[in-house]
């Protein structure tokens, strides 16, 4: 089923990676499933697998260490994917830009669909930029 | 780490949906037994001292509130003490009250997010969202205190950089008032479940010989009975001038770790209802201004929730120091996994992990050594999905 | 629990130790560092750790133009104190015993100091890499001074 048609049919599995960050963002994500914003009556779901998601969520600089583990599982991801960078560590290296450990930011290693601003942006932000996304995808 | 004997080898992590830094630990098993620990770490690594030495003291209170969302206000409150007392001065009354009201504030959405996760590690994910629920009044008065969330950008050296108004005093009193019997139902559950009772009693036990000898610290080594406490023991901000006490278990098993937390939440909010009123009393100014950082040594430290945070500066007269050593609780208590795993079953492994509520990104996370000793059979999902199906077991 | 103020710690250690203590540094009350020699750093770690009953709480280390400086800290919680230990070594030879062996919890941080400043420790039950990418190159440590 193409992306286009399940985003119609409200459903869009999304994968969270986290390629050195410093949590926060992984925690705000976790936080949309939790009652207050309860992102799963969107007919978003967090799934465990990279072969299943439909959207790449990546928080983190992407230190040296993570790097070739994330090429390898951007490789395993099915097509079409969409890539978006959750705060401002992939988006630009954030506060950690100029450290030793830096490979990033995101884009410089995979090709990314949206960036979320904000340190950590708040899960209002996360569950706008998706939607908005999803919008997109539709048209 | 070779043997004659016939050894699976399972990773655990880099990914797994839970845990949601990057670690990769690698346990070593046979049959169901754990015969073997090993991690590796740099997956997190962000060479944050290295940045430091690049920064002026005060931009670093910026630097290293992000080194760990969770215990985002730890680091900083631990660094300005180290610079505080390099520079021997104390800081104003008022903003002692205000810094152990937001670090408290800090330890009960931290201990909260931990009994989540335990829950969820547990089958229970009504305790998930429960726990996960009632963080959220404490984040909204961050954000109303703060300004954020998270990284809530309140300590400075020499104090605070934002004031606590009067006229919110009451409404932060009525939302930790508000904790309280949630807080009742979250410790009733463990107490009274005799699930979790079977899940949790006995296992995973550190003894006190191994907190020493790991230098394990925070509810990991209370639980051990295992008596330390950095607020009590090395008095600083507002803990000596208001009433509380210090929790311990005498166990050591993971029952015990997750009893000093839901306790410890009580004497969080006593803390903070009495530096509230405090507040009210009291005037003055909420920072003294540091005008020249002498030359020398800077030592400071906390009681994060996970327990002692610890900063190291050294300086040379100059706005930014030569050296800064950030060591975070989870360094010291991560690897009693060796300890506490070692002997116990796959299907209690993912819960013992949790129980040191390891904040890897404050570690640089471990990550797996790459050894080929046997087959790799299972992954890091699949020993959480064996956790929560022990326990539907146990319910038959 | 009250504070046992039986034995002074310090005064304890400043007479037993004497003058191995290079120089005694008392910054304030609760704040001790001590120069010590690498020749007597086993001594002074067991007498603290096991006979004085401090906790261990991290081992840190710089780079200074006399050479690099490994400190180890430790606390006396029932003393609200915190004695660090300074150990220089010089550049030519930047070697020192492990404290692993009478302290477990040592291990992880002596491996780090190794690969960060290019420090050996003799003796560590387990000196592989720990903390740098895979990648890293061999033989650049990214907290020594360029000079």
């Amino acid at each position: 089923m193409s992306l286009k048609t399940k985003a119609l049919l409200n459903s869009l599995w999304v994968y969270h990676l986290s390629c050195g960050s410093c949590n926060n963002c992984d925690i705000e994500i976790l936080d949309c499933l939790t009652p207050r914003f309860d992102i799963e009556r969107f007919g978003i779901k967090l799934v465990g697998s990279i072969r299943h998601a439909d959207v790449l969520l990546v928080t983190g600089i992407v230190t040296k260490q993570v790097l070739p583990r994330l090429k390898r599982l951007y490789e395993q991801a099915p097509r079409p994917i969409v890539v978006v960078a959750v705060g401002a560590c992939p988006c630009s290296g954030g506060i950690f830009a100029k450290s030793y450990s830096m490979a990033g930011p995101l884009d410089k290693v995979i090709p990314v669909d949206a960036y979320i601003p904000g340190c950590p942006p708040k899960p209002e932000a996360i569950i706008a930029a998706v939607v908005k996304l999803w919008k997109k995808l539709v048209k | 780490m070779s043997s004659d004997k016939k050894r699976t080898m399972i990773p655990i992590g880099p990914y797994h949906p839970l845990q949601e830094e990057p670690e990769h630990f690698m346990l070593y098993v046979e049959g169901e037994r754990v015969v073997d620990i090993d991690w590796k770490a740099g997956y997190n690594h962000r060479g944050i001292e290295k940045l430091a030495e690049g920064m002026t003291y005060d931009q670093i209170t910026f630097l290293v509130e992000r080194i760990c969302g969770i215990c985002s206000t730890s680091h900083p409150f631990a660094f300005t003490n180290a610079v505080e007392d390099l520079c021997g001065i104390d800081i104003p009354e008022r903003a002692k009250y205000i810094k152990s009201i937001i670090g408290e504030l800090e330890r009960l959405h931290s201990h909260l997010l931990w009994v989540g996760l335990a829950g969820h590690f547990l089958g229970y994910d009504t305790v998930w969202m429960w726990a996960w629920k009632y963080r959220e009044p404490v984040l909204d008065i961050m954000e109303a205190v703060t300004g954020n969330r998270n990284n809530y950008a309140m300590m400075k050296p020499g104090g605070v950089r934002r004031d606590i108004q009067k006229e919110d005093i009451s409404a932060i009193m009525k939302m930790v008032d508000d904790l309280i019997p949630q807080t009742d139902l979250l410790l009733g559950a463990v107490q009274d479940d005799p699930m979790i009772h079977a899940r949790t009693k006995g296992v995973g036990i550190l003894t006190r010989e191994q907190v020493k000898a790991y230098g394990a610290v925070g509810p990991t080594a209370r639980a051990s009975g295992v008596d330390i406490d950095v607020r009590r023991d090395h008095p600083h901000a507002a803990y000596n001038l208001v009433e509380w006490k210090v929790i311990t278990g005498s166990n050591g098993d993971v029952y015990d770790k997750a009893a000093v937390r839901l306790l410890e939440m009580y004497e969080s909010i006593k803390i903070i209802k009495q530096c509230l009123e405090r507040l009210k009393l009291v005037n003055g100014p909420i920072d003294a201004k540091i005008k020249e950082v002498p030359p020398g040594h800077g030592l400071g430290h906390y009681e994060a929730p996970r327990g002692e945070v610890f900063h190291y500066i050294r300086s040379d007269g100059t706005n930014s120091p030569i050296r800064h050593k950030i060591r975070a609780p989870s360094y010291v208590n991560v690897p009693t996994f060796k300890a506490t795993c070692i002997g116990e079953t796959i299907s209690d492994v993912a819960l013992i992990l949790a129980a040191v509520d390891p904040c890897y990104c404050c570690t640089e996370r471990m990550t797996v050594v790459d050894m080929d000793t046997g087959k790799e059979t299972m992954k890091g999902d699949d020993l959480i999905r064996l956790s929560r199906e022990k326990t539907f077991r146990l319910r038959k | 629990m009250e504070k046992t103020r039986q034995i002074d710690p310090i005064m304890d250690l400043k007479e037993h130790f004497k003058n191995k203590i290079l120089e005694f540094f008392e910054k304030s009350e609760t704040r001790y560092y001590l120069l010590i020699e690498s020749k007597d750093l086993l001594e002074f770690v067991d007498y603290l750790f096991n006979k004085l009953n401090a906790r261990y709480q991290i081992i840190s280390a710089l780079d200074t133009p006399a050479g690099i400086e490994i400190v180890y800290h430790f606390a006396l919680d029932n003393h609200g104190k915190v004695i660090s230990l300074r150990v220089i070594l010089p550049h030519e030879n930047t070697q020192i015993e492990s404290i692993a062996p009478i302290i477990t919890g040592a291990q992880w941080i002596e491996r780090e100091i190794s690969e960060i400043i290019g420090v050996k420790f003799l003796n560590h039950p387990d000196p592989r890499k720990f903390l740098l990418s895979d990648d890293w190159p061999e033989g650049i440590h990214p907290y020594r001074r360029k000079n």
